[in-house]
């Protein structure tokens, strides 16, 4: 797997190594364009991506359908959008599994919640999110997304782009870590934060890189400074000098071994991974080292209240993730050990008024507090759940699975700020204007940070047309 | 660190992507344009519009529509169809592919103009079933007593220009070759026994007594398993999604196997087909493993999907998978041949058979497929889609057209104890066993119905037992109903006596309120047992023989299409198999294989520099009756595996000749899998607890619980975070390792328990061997370097550590001015007390902690 090309044009003997990492996998030989980038000059630096697992309603966060008032009660079919039950959009659905849940439902739901318009650009957006709303100047909402999976496993869909059925492929972050590397050398490159998604619905896999290797895997760390990642602290009973001599001992010995063997590019690789990993284990706990904070700074997080101390600690973190250089980090919102706690098949009410309080004010917090910080230009924050909710009711109170139209949103990292892009249909049903697959917000992402989706290929593993999805070039400031 | 560099590599892929664009080049940057777009129609396997693109001659030559190269500034047929936005016209076509980009289209553009030009001689590739893979193997070599892989590889030297290493040390030489045979280091007497056998076969010694250890079937069984998919079971509670329940006995299959040396074929005949072959032996039945291992539990066609995926992957290096949805773009596999393949798994399922002194299979069993509903057929699907079947075309099972072999289907009719294994004799034994204990344990007024439900169900075997023998026997089987008729009847009646004392203590209750409801309910239970009294009297009237089996019936006859598949997997005839295994085992020796990559031998695997070695292993391997232990042997004896991997003086010049080391002129480099640091960890600690087989260990206990890795839980979501930092195989798919360098495999082998535990039994049993010397902390040294290294310290790494060893000591002879790290886990093995052993322990961590221990050189 060392490979020659490489070994011929690379003046650095480590980063040899990190390219025979790199093409590790790589299987068929010379026929490839694959260049990891950046492949032009990026918009950004960072990514803070937040998922909010279950499916979070869009008509009931940053798509207001009036008419769900409207005709609330009558069937889709009574109203005059009954076309919306005809359309080729049905199509894309890929149904599996049965269930009964993703279904489509028929008697109109009325809206759950008032919206307002917020800041000077007027977006609409909930009630249920008065502190994002102040952003709104910041943010574009997406309106027009659509994926193929009705039930949950929408969910790793919209992280490597491939319906559950397909497998596992690498996911956004992975392909960003893959394509750019770190900016930091005591840090992982590719962080996740909070529970991750319930085994049913792509596990881990959703913040894995798979065929790209496991160094490319998001490294999940927990927000306690005593016990951040696996092994990042030694087992008790060692002492800071005890501890600091054997590295430096290591570093040494490993120096004379390859002073023997000054071919053995593994063995340099292996020393800089000791020196990193020694630094790791100082820089990890620090940045889960939330006390450092101002008062004011955690006030703002929420850190002090119970319902949105653990969602603020990850936007806090997040933040002083991305100060440090972090490429990716994956927020996860909502673990419930299954579906996800955005779910809500029935008392949608009550349900997404409990997970915004959760998320609101973090997340308000943390786009203020990039932008205070002069970092939201380089960041770009991603707000995204893998799909909507069914304009018509289930259970009397709920919402069923919706994946022909739902929303997202970005702020920073050079998008534009204060600009709904795309929308569904009157009933918010199928996305109708400015169609995007779950891929084109990878694209996109992957864009502002200076990689072209179609080069990120690996060879020997085939990419499909709908991987690669498009830029949202309209979005982009 | 790995990380931080990717910036500089960056810069250094731009600057070799950006390959000088004033002049081009035909081999750098107009050959891989072609093959990449237009290679599917228009080479050696399609020639769409008569036109190949795929040799320099043709392209020049041309196509139905004659030469492009005349007319490069207007009205070029090439130039046109590549630029062309109109749909229909544009090549390739949308669903082939995506147009070229403004960069490639100039490159060609420019090279056209340019006269087209490049090597005349460029070889042309050959029709696809002259395809080197798919001829059969041929040993070149001739002279019996050289070691065919020097004899082949002594020519492709002097061809060459290539200057072999010489001959590793002895210490490097005896590390790698326990590491590739057993998994293990070899322990200091062993080192010190080998460097001082001056005898001529020291090293085959060595050699033969490892492939005859039970550690080799343990590593190579490991090694197995990643390219047979093994997956321990991997549920939910207690739900099965993928994979089966008690796996690990396909995997202790795959260990004993290997180290009986059994051949190669028996093992896939086995695998694949066991149930049809050898039903009623449960040591070869658990080996289809291997195909319920695939199991999923929502969706058969992906279930059926990984099957005929990985079995063509595995056994025969060929991607049929990519013809799911369309015919194969490289190869010659039409989309018929994947639903072909499919056919031959389409009636298979699977099943837990019980095994001795466990009724409930959830607890133990044995997993393995049987064939159920053989009329079911086979449709393509159009486009890969499940909803679109071709219904109006079934399709028969069968192989690859390309393997131009011919399935013989017969099915088989399966012996009784496999269709109904309620039949064997243990099961027999212990139901009878335990229908006579109720019998002697029953209270007085239930002897008679135990008494009746023993002689029903030795009635009813004696029954099943005609039917198996081949039909059924009517007296028997009236015999055997009324018995069962006749356990009803006392049934009902127990019943009944127990509703009617119920509901006589219901009406005593005194309190009203309380009675009231009792007495409504109890005398509905009466009601209910009343009439199953008197429907079980009328029943007791019949005298017709239908009554209930033994247990659960299987069908009795296999399609037989498995098998007919493994026959023509495991055959000398098959070109592919022999090949496959042998590059698998040839890469885990070299740490490179002979063909590229190990899952296709397709067109996209040219003929490979060293086909001839790998060749005359395969060829040698059906020759030997398929035993892999010869072909390990042939491997590890020859000069080629025992050349050292660090380049002289004498080898500059091959190094820039062939920097890749294609032709094996040294050995390679090697990092260390997971597993097998793991265990060398155990093993130098002297902690490893070498029990063989049993079920799989939970995966959370891999540092407390010492036995070796192989024997842990590994399953998607289900594997330990120890193994996974140092790339333990992804239980979905792992033909080959893909070992980092990461921090985090520093931070497992710094901070773990495990390792800490291990640095410390190391330091004290070294320390413990040495013998009272002046000279004490130096042999200390040496020793921990043998034990932890397997090789001696340099002066300069004496020296240094001795230094180091004082140093250390000093430090915690003062242990009030130290600072402890915080957090951590507690380890269940303190460091010493005192500054000299702790210093020892402390030194023992760093040698665990470098490169050479996880490195094979």
């Amino acid at each position: 797997m060392y490979r020659r090309q490489f070994f011929q044009h690379a003046a650095s003997p480590l980063a040899s190594v990190a390219l025979a990492s790199l093409l590790a996998n790589e299987s068929y030989g010379e026929t490839t364009d694959a260049k990891p980038g950046p492949h032009f000059k990026p918009r950004a630096k960072n990514v803070i991506w937040m998922f909010m697992i279950g499916g979070a309603s869009h008509m009931e966060s940053f798509d207001p359908k009036p008419a769900l008032n409207k005709f609330a009660g009558k069937t889709i079919a009574e109203t005059p959008h009954a076309d919306v039950l005809k359309s080729p959009f049905l199509e894309n659905e890929r149904i599996t599994f049965p269930d009964a849940n993703g279904q489509i439902r028929q008697e109109v739901f009325p809206l759950q919640t008032p919206f307002r318009k917020w800041g000077e650009s007027g977006l609409e957006i909930s009630d249920w999110f008065p502190h994002v709303g102040k952003q709104a100047d910041d943010l574009c909402l997406i309106r027009s997304m659509w994926t193929e999976d009705s039930n949950h496993g929408a969910q790793l869909q919209f992280h490597t782009g491939r319906h559950r059925i397909d497998g596992f492929f690498p996911t956004i972050g992975s392909w960003i870590s893959y394509g750019l590397g770190s900016l930091n050398q005591d840090l992982p490159e590719f962080v996740v934060l909070g529970s991750p998604l319930a085994d049913c619905c792509g596990g881990k896999e959703a913040h894995r890189a798979n065929y790209l290797g496991p160094k490319y895997d998001g490294t999940q760390l927990v927000i306690d400074e005593n016990n951040p990642l696996p092994f990042a602290r030694p087992t008790q009973g060692v002492y800071s000098q005890e501890q600091a001599a054997e590295f430096a001992m290591i570093g040494e010995l490993n120096g004379m071994t390859a002073d023997r063997f000054p071919d053995d590019e593994q063995l340099k690789a292996r020393i800089q991974a000791y020196e990193l990993a020694y630094r790791m284990q100082t820089a990890v706990p620090d940045v889960v080292r939330l006390s450092d904070e101002t008062k004011a700074t955690r006030t703002a997080y929420g850190l002090d209240a119970g319902p949105t101390k653990t969602f603020g600690e990850q936007c806090l973190t997040a933040r002083r993730l991305v100060e440090r250089g972090v490429r990716f980090v994956q927020l996860y919102h909502g673990n419930n050990g299954g579906a996800g706690g955005w779910d809500s098949h029935k008392s949608l009410k009550a349900n997404h008024t409990k997970r915004c309080k959760e998320t609101d004010q973090p997340i308000g917090a943390l786009i203020a507090d990039l932008k205070q910080r002069g970092l939201l230009d380089e960041t770009l924050v991603v707000w995204a759940t893998e799909f909507g909710r069914t304009p018509g009711s289930q259970s009397g109170n709920g919402r069923d699975h919706h994946p022909y139209g739902f929303s997202v949103w970005m702020a920073g990292g050079g998008i534009k700020g204060g600009v709904a892009h795309g929308a569904t249909d009157e009933l918010g049903f199928h996305a109708v204007e400015n169609r995007h697959y779950v891929t084109d917000v990878h694209a996109t992402v992957l864009h502002q940070l200076g990689l072209d989706a179609r080069r990120l290929v690996v060879p020997g593993r085939k990419r499909l047309e709908k991987d690669f999805g498009k830029p949202i070039r309209e979005i982009m400031a | 660190m790995l990380r931080c560099s990717l910036f500089v590599l960056a810069c250094f892929l731009g600057f070799i992507g950006r390959a000088s664009s004033a002049e081009v080049d035909y081999l750098r940057d107009i050959k891989p344009i072609f093959l990449e777009k237009c290679g599917a129609c228009h080479g050696a396997l399609k020639q769409e519009a008569g036109l190949r693109l795929d040799a320099i001659q043709l392209i020049r030559k041309g196509g139905d529509s004659g030469s492009f190269l005349n007319d490069v500034d207007d009205d070029n047929v090439l130039l046109s169809r590549i630029k062309s936005t109109d749909e229909d016209m544009r090549m390739p076509p949308p669903d082939a592919g995506e147009p070229l980009t403004v960069e490639q289209t100039s490159a060609v553009t420019a090279w056209l103009r340019s006269k087209a030009n490049g090597p005349n001689e460029e070889p042309i590739p050959p029709p696809p079933n002259r395809h080197w893979a798919f001829l059969p193997p041929q040993s070149h070599a001739t002279q019996p007593k050289l070691n065919p892989i020097d004899e082949l590889l002594s020519k492709h030297h002097a061809e060459q220009g290539l200057q072999p290493t010489p001959e590793a040390d002895r210490a490097t030489l005896l590390r790698r070759v326990y590491f590739d045979l057993i998994g293990l280091p070899p322990t200091p007497q062993e080192l010190h026994a080998f460097i001082a056998d001056d005898r001529e076969d020291a090293y085959e010694r060595v050699v033969d007594s490892l492939l005859a250890r039970p550690e080799y079937g343990e590593r190579w069984g490991r090694h197995w398993m990643d390219v047979w998919r093994y997956s321990d079971w991997d549920g939910y509670k207690d739900s099965r999604r993928n994979s089966q329940r008690h796996i690990w006995r396909w995997r202790d299959y795959i260990v004993q196997s290997l180290n009986d040396d059994q051949g190669y074929d028996k093992m896939v005949i086995d695998m694949l087909a066991a149930d049809e072959i050898d039903a009623t032996n449960p040591d070869a039945l658990v080996a289809t493993g291997f195909l319920g291992r695939n199991y999923h539990n929502k969706n058969r066609d992906i279930w059926l999907d990984r099957t005929v995926e990985h079995t063509a992957k595995a056994f025969l290096g060929i991607t049929i998978n990519c013809a799911r949805c369309h015919d194969h773009k490289y190869d010659p596999i039409p989309q018929t041949d994947y639903y072909r393949m499919r056919a031959i798994f389409e009636p298979y399922r699977t099943r837990t058979d019980r095994v001795p002194n466990e009724t409930d299979t959830k607890k133990n069993g044995v997993s393995r497929v049987y064939d159920a509903e053989l009329e079911t057929p086979t449709y393509l699907y159009r486009q890969g889609n499940e909803k679109l079947p071709d219904k109006e075309h079934p399709l028969a099972p069968g192989l690859p057209e390309i393997l131009d072999t011919a399935l013989t289907i017969e099915p088989v009719d399966l012996p009784a104890e496999a269709w109904l294994p309620a039949l064997r004799e243990f099961e027999f034994e212990e139901a009878l066993t335990a229908a006579r204990t109720k019998v002697d344990k029953a209270a007085e007024q239930d002897k008679e119905l135990a008494q009746a439900e023993l002689e029903s169900l030795t009635a009813r075997y004696a029954a099943d037992q005609a039917f198996a023998a081949g039909g059924v026997d009517p007296k028997l089987a009236i015999a055997a109903a009324a018995s069962e008729r006749r356990c009803q009847l006392l049934r009902a009646e127990t019943a009944l006596r127990a509703a009617e004392a119920k509901l006589a203590a219901a009406q005593k209750i005194e309190n009203e309120e309380k009675r009231k409801p009792e007495v409504a309910k109890t005398k509905k239970e009466l009601k209910s047992a009343t009439d199953k009294l008197k429907q079980a009297k009328a029943n007791a009237t019949k005298t017709d023989g239908k009554y209930t089996h033994v247990g659960t019936i299987y069908p009795q006859t296999s399609s037989g299409r498995r098998k007919a598949l493994a026959e023509s997997i495991a055959n000398p005839e098959n070109p592919l198999t022999a090949r496959v295994a042998v590059n698998h085992m040839w890469m885990r020796h070299f740490g490179e294989p002979i063909v590229a990559n190990v899952f296709d031998f397709g067109l996209r695997s040219p003929s490979p520099a060293l086909q001839n070695v790998l060749d005359a292993l395969a060829v040698q391997m059906m020759q030997d009756g398929w035993r892999m232990k010869p072909v390990h042997r042939t491997i590890v004896v020859s000069k080629a595996y025992r050349r050292a991997s660090a380049v002289g003086n004498n080898q500059k010049k091959s190094l820039a000749i062939d920097p890749e080391n294609h032709y094996c002129w040294k050995m390679n480099v090697r990092r260390l899998e997971a597993e097998a640091i793991r265990d060398s960890l155990l093993a130098v600690g002297g902690l490893i607890d070498l029990t063989k087989g049993g079920p799989d260990i939970d995966y959370s206990k891999g540092e407390k619980v010492m036995r070796r890795s192989l024997y842990f839980r590994h399953a998607y979501e289900k594997q330990m975070t120890w193994l996974t930092a140092f790339d333990a195989a992804n239980p979905s798919d792992c033909y080959r390792r893909s070992p980092s360098i990461s921090p985090q495999q520093s931070l497992a082998l710094a901070n773990s328990e495990l390792a800490r535990t291990a640095s410390r039994k190391l330091a004290a049993r070294v320390f413990a061997s040495i013998k009272d010397t002046s000279e004490t902390e130096s042999a200390f040294v040496t020793s921990l370097f043998e034990t932890a290294l397997s090789r001696s310290p340099t002066a300069e790494e004496n020296a240094r550590c001795r230094a180091f060893l004082a140093a250390q000591e000093e430090l915690f002879a003062k242990k009030e001015t130290l600072e402890l790290i915080a957090g951590g886990a507690k380890p269940t093995h303190q460091p010493a007390a005192d500054a000299a052993i702790r210093a020892r322990e402390s030194l023992a961590h760093v040698l665990i902690n470098l490169n050479d221990f996880v490195t094979i050189r």
